[in-house]
């Protein structure tokens, strides 16, 4: 992955709302050219283009479009109002890229460019002679070109719809009037996919669509259109080649199998474990609003055969219970297909997701908020195509909305069935510990942590992460800020660490109150922020806490553990860390760490350091 | 970037390094490279970060680099 840092990399951190600039585009499409990893990496795909307008002035975007798709085009025009005459010819055909490249055929008409009269001077209270010979002589030219072109290929060939004339007369009320254009144009939209479709491999290219959604005011520039029949402005002809190159990609690849969600800030806001079931944001206002939209569009890609499946970071028994009783969950456990709720790496669990719904890790699609999990995913498993979800929840839906990977030329019975027969499998749930590897990740997030103790300046964050944590909290006594002063003062120390890695600051994430018992040194309580689970972090601040009750004189360092209903994750954590089980205190579970031995380190991929008091 | 500096980058969008050897009388038709389609090209990206628009009349009288120049010192003196 790292050998493909040039254009390719640059094409593909475009951003995913809106279009760039024409002298970025221009210069990408130049760059791609150029370089010979485009060529090796890239599919090659041969774009012909047939219009009633010029596209020449198309090329830079739809290159760089291409390419963001996996395509390399080598781009065709047919020439200004040339269809079947285009084809007939053997010039297409014998264009770079030689017989590996997939030919794709692409056909716009647009009915002002086949007849003035179009937006001015259509309707009629009644028959309309000349409409019927226009749209006649339009489909039969559209069917001839489809035939002439799969004489010659097997390649897709796309139609694009009829859009809205920029210029018309009577845009207001048009909706209402039977014989207006606005009517005309719906019943001819309607024609064209009943021939198209009956064709093999043909399909209508939503471009009336595109247009609508512009704006058809907005869509053109007119000093383009006069001075080259452009009938795309410069800031739209991006906006065109994103929506065609997405079109084809849907035409000439199979659309992804199943989509994987995390839950916690994914399909709900907040932290189930911590804030408990009715505890999290869902519902119709917001901020519970955003998500739980998301998960209308979930199960809108479920009708349409898209399996779900959850990936999540969680307590199995907490999920489960919100899955069934939260009022506002419009996701039910029977509609996932897979589901994987455990503190394994992300990566492992889509390995299992695959192999347990038997397709492959290219037919997963991963929807995680957290940036941290999608690079551990793009790592453990760069076939997996994962989201780049935004940061704001109230545009995930668009985001969902927008994965090119769902879009399916045709949906079969089949496929609408598809997920509903999964539901068999779904009653075997696993519940299983999964131990996995994170030697490799964890040193990649070149993590550097900063460790000091209680001071006014922590205080207010201490106290806070004290009181809010519950899952990897060991002993979850509610401290206030008075008394973690206290204790501070009066034992071997408060301690708070802050996790910065290459991904940036995670902030301050976990405390520890280490308390003096005779020889002993006793962390009284031990709190992790969740988010920096299976980082590494547990081990790194109890051996500094070991350190430090060296340094206080202390032989034995010791974990309690009080359970509670959500804090399994930590219950198995001193045992972890070399600490054996001795006997309980006022009820209360201890393990013991001999601090004569020195096998309890902080790892040699996490960069400490200390910082003292003023 | 100062006005200068900008062209040049455009210039080098357009037409790759070659269009930092274009000279003042270079325009649509004197080098390969400078066709009507790169016309548009330059003129749409001219427009883009310069944050202008030309009227229709204007883009096809632009035939040189000295045109450009001197309608862009215009935009940047008033």
């Amino acid at each position: 992955m790292a050998a493909e840092g040039g254009v390719l990399e640059r094409i593909r951190s475009l951003r995913a709302e809106g279009p760039s600039s024409p002298a970025e585009i221009m210069s990408l499409a130049r760059a791609l050219a150029a370089d010979p990893q485009a060529r090796e990496l890239l599919q090659p795909v041969r774009l012909v283009l047939l219009s009633s307008f010029t596209t020449t002035l198309f090329d830079p975007s739809l290159k760089v479009e291409a390419a963001r798709q996996g395509f390399l085009v080598d781009i065709h025009h047919g020439g200004f109002g040339q269809f079947e005459q285009a084809l007939l010819g053997d010039e297409w055909r014998t264009r770079e890229g030689g017989a590996r490249a997939t030919e794709a055929l692409v056909v716009m008409m647009r009915l002002e460019d086949l007849h003035p009269d179009v937006g001015f001077r259509v309707y009629a209270d009644g028959p309309d002679e000349a409409w019927d010979a226009l749209s006649a002589n339009v489909l039969a030219r559209i069917e001839s070109t489809l035939s002439i072109f799969r004489e010659r290929s097997n390649g897709p060939a796309l139609v694009a719809s009829f859009s809205m004339p920029e210029h018309r007369i009577g845009p207001v009320f048009d909706a209402n009037l039977p014989g207006s254009l606005t009517y005309k144009l719906q019943a001819l939209n309607r024609a064209l996919l009943e021939r198209v479709s009956k064709r093999a491999t043909c399909h209508v290219w939503d471009y009336a669509g595109l247009v609508a959604a512009a704006g058809s005011t907005r869509w053109t520039d007119p000093r383009l259109w006069a001075l080259s029949r452009t009938p795309v402005s410069a800031a739209n002809q991006p906006v065109l080649a994103r929506h065609l190159m997405r079109t084809v990609r849907g035409a000439l690849r199979p659309a992804a199998k199943c989509l994987v969600l995390d839950l916690d800030n994914t399909l709900w806001g907040g932290v189930i474990g911590d804030d408990g079931v009715a505890g999290i944001q869902l519902g119709d206002e917001h901020p519970g609003r955003a998500f739980k939209e998301l998960q209308r569009a979930a199960l809108g890609l479920r009708d349409r055969g898209i399996l779900l499946a959850i990936c999540s970071k969680n307590d199995p028994a907490v999920v489960h219970d919100a899955l069934a009783n939260h009022p506002e969950m419009l996701l039910k456990l029977k509609d996932f297909a897979a589901t994987r709720i455990n503190w394994s790496p992300k990566s492992q669990n889509l390995r299992e997701i695959a192999k347990e719904l038997n397709i492959g890790l290219d037919s997963l699609v991963f929807f995680d908020d957290n940036p941290v999990e999608r690079a551990e995913v793009m790592e453990g498993t760069p076939e997996v195509q994962v989201v780049d979800v935004p940061v704001d929840p109230a545009l995930y839906v668009r985001t969902l909305c927008d994965v090119a990977a769902f879009d399916a030329p045709s949906l079969t019975a089949e496929d609408r069935l598809r997920a509903q027969s999964y539901q068999a499998q779904i009653e075997r749930r696993e519940s299983e510990a999964h131990a996995g590897s994170l030697d490799e990740f964890l040193p990649s997030l070149q993590m550097e942590v900063a460790i000091g103790s209680w001071n006014a300046m922590t205080a207010q964050r201490i106290a806070q992460l004290v009181i809010k944590t519950n899952q990897f909290n060991t002993t979850t006594r509610r401290v206030s800020e008075a008394e973690l002063a206290a204790l501070h003062e009066g034992g071997l120390g408060v301690y708070w660490l802050r996790l910065t890695d290459r991904y940036g600051d995670m902030g301050l994430i976990a405390v520890a109150v280490l308390t003096k018992d005779g020889t002993d040194a006793v962390v009284h309580s031990f709190v992790l922020s969740c988010r920096a689970a299976n980082r590494a972090m547990e081990q790194t601040l109890v051996a500094y806490l070991a350190q430090k009750a060296r340094d206080g004189g202390c032989a034995r360092l010791i974990g309690e553990f009080i359970p509670t209903s959500k804090n399994t994750p930590v219950v198995d954590l001193f045992a972890k860390l070399g600490f054996v089980l001795v006997e309980p205190h006022d009820g209360v579970t201890r393990y013991a760490y001999d601090l004569s031995k020195q096998d309890l380190v902080i790892p040699a991929f996490v960069r400490v350091r200390e910082e003292r008091p003023a | 970037m100062n006005p200068e500096e900008k062209l040049r980058s455009v210039l080098e969008s357009v037409f790759g390094p070659d269009g930092l050897a274009l000279t003042d009388d270079d325009g649509p038709g004197t080098t390969a490279v400078w066709d009507s389609v790169a016309h548009l090209n330059l003129i749409m990206t001219i427009e883009a970060e310069f944050g202008i628009a030309f009227a229709t009349a204007e883009i096809p009288e632009l035939r040189s680099l000295r045109k450009i120049r001197a309608r862009l010192e215009q935009v940047d003196g008033g």
